[in-house]
């Protein structure tokens, strides 16, 4: 079920939309339920964004690093579930740190990995409909937005991510960082994300982050960044 | 506020006796003309043994790559943003216990930067080729102890505290200004001794040990496994370097508990 909805954009706005993980089982007794995440697949094998992001990497990110998010946002979820259920407010509240990074880690990489695409899925191939309309109002141009954002991704301390974000009243365009995995939610919607992690570069690019920073547009989709816009 | 500043000015009579001045003679010297700005630009400290030395537990090309990328580009960035400016010349420990005393359209690069070059050339003297046990009865060893009720727990308790920082940054044990021992955590290149007023009381004080979990630090050999490096890194930690900062903050500390 997660495999298909990746491959269709309408399931994956409702799904983007209602900000809840994918739901493959429920428990059915009188306990709470809850919906647990699972890793969805790519859309495209480990070795298809290659010269831009090795298979290697690919294959870590997704099986290892965005596994870990995900099976810890499950347990993050039950213990917060539990605390909430037997009036323990305080241990709730104790557990937002990591219901952010571990959901926040979990949303990221699943919208990370669906904006990327190979060449010849049409990664790389600037947006030509709505989006480019916006990024020419708002940026004068799509090379001054690309300037923008990768002075946005240089300037991370640490880890974090940049996005291309909608203001959700205005419909403006804006470029963003976020520390951590610190998802976006709340006033934007999140249209195209490049995460900033050493672990999203180090095996290929060790510390050149300038250079990753500059291979990755090779393989960016943005016709699924526009699919996000509202 | 008034903690904040007794905890700095602890820290900054620390960072200046090793300087070989102590407190009170710095502050006649103070007094009388403030030093003048000498143009020497922070340089790469060398390792006190090879890349390879710290095989298997730290594999050679981190260590070369953390060493000759990560740590110049943090001296690199820092003489560039204080070219010109009378900070220029300080020990880079003495810089970064004065942050509140940086313009504020530097702060940020001398925090970022400037922590990183303090926390790495930490890093480098707390790692050794040759390490052995601390020993038992050793002023560090009680201390430990006194504070954690054994090495082991203390032990736990610092590898917990690495494996949970959320993004980039440090696990240190610290000597607070109480004389107490204390594992804390700080976030991208914040460091104890900065101060109070920059990382918070809790977390303000003299590092006895630091370790980085920047993924830099270990991705090539650890992958995303970053209990498996904090293990290894038991076997590389210089405690006899440690017993001296654990002996240097405890002797100037006036009434220190235990």
């Amino acid at each position: 079920m997660s495999t298909s909805i990746l491959r269709s954009t309408t399931a994956l706005r409702t799904a983007l939309r209602t900000a809840a993980p994918q739901t493959t089982k429920a428990f059915s007794t009188t306990a709470p339920t809850r919906a647990l995440a699972t890793l969805p697949d790519l859309p495209y094998d480990y070795g298809a964004l290659e010269p831009a992001i090795s298979g290697r990497i690919m294959e870590l990110h997704h099986t290892k690093h965005h596994q870990t998010y995900v099976t810890n946002y499950n347990t993050v979820q039950s213990q917060i579930t539990d605390a909430l259920s037997t009036g323990n407010t305080a241990a709730a509240i104790a557990l937002q740190p990591a219901l952010t990074f571990h959901g926040g880690g979990n949303l990221n990489h699943t919208l990370f990995f669906e904006n990327l695409a190979p060449k010849k899925q049409g990664g790389g191939q600037p947006p030509s409909g709505p989006l480019a309309k916006s990024i020419e109002m708002h940026y004068g141009s799509f090379d001054k937005m690309k300037t923008q954002f990768v002075a946005a991704l240089a300037g991370i301390q640490g880890s974090g991510w940049a996005w291309l974000v909608q203001d959700n009243e205005t419909g403006a365009l804006g470029i963003r960082q976020y520390a951590n995995q610190d998802p976006v939610v709340g006033k934007f919607t999140p249209l195209l994300g490049i995460d900033a992690w050493e672990h999203a570069y180090y095996l290929q690019y060790e510390n050149r982050k300038a250079e990753y920073f500059k291979e990755i547009w090779g393989v960016v989709n943005w016709k699924v960044a526009e699919g996000r816009m509202k | 506020m008034q903690f904040a500043n007794l905890t700095l000015g602890w820290i900054l009579s620390l960072a200046q006796s090793r300087l070989g001045v102590g407190p009170l003679v710095q502050s006649k010297l103070d007094a009388v003309t403030a030093p003048p700005p000498t143009d020497t630009a922070y340089t790469l400290p060398p390792l006190d043994y090879s890349y390879a030395a710290l095989e298997p537990h730290f594999d050679e090309e981190t260590m070369r790559i953390h060493h000759t990328k990560h740590h110049q580009t943090y001296i690199t960035n820092l003489n560039a943003a204080l070219q010109d400016t009378s900070f220029v010349g300080l020990h880079i420990d003495d810089l970064v216990a004065r942050l509140s005393e940086v313009p504020a359209e530097l702060k940020g690069k001398v925090r970022n930067q400037g922590g990183g070059h303090a926390n790495h050339s930490f890093f480098w003297k707390n790692l050794t080729p040759n390490a052995t046990a601390l020993a038992e009865g050793s002023p560090l060893s009680q201390g430990i102890e006194h504070a954690f009720g054994s090495f082991e727990v203390f032990q736990q308790t610092f590898e917990k505290a690495a494996t949970s920082v959320f993004g980039s940054g440090w696990a240190w044990l610290i000597v607070q200004e109480n004389g107490e021992l204390k594992v804390v955590t700080t976030l991208n290149q914040f460091s104890p001794l900065m101060g109070a007023g920059v990382v918070g009381k809790g977390v303000a004080g003299f590092p006895v040990i630091g370790l980085d979990v920047w993924e830099h630090a270990y991705y090539l050999k650890y992958r995303n496994v970053r209990p498996e490096y904090i293990k290894a890194y038991w076997h590389v930690v210089n405690w006899d370097f440690a017993s001296d900062r654990y002996m240097e903050a405890r002797s100037s500390i006036a009434h220190p508990e235990l």
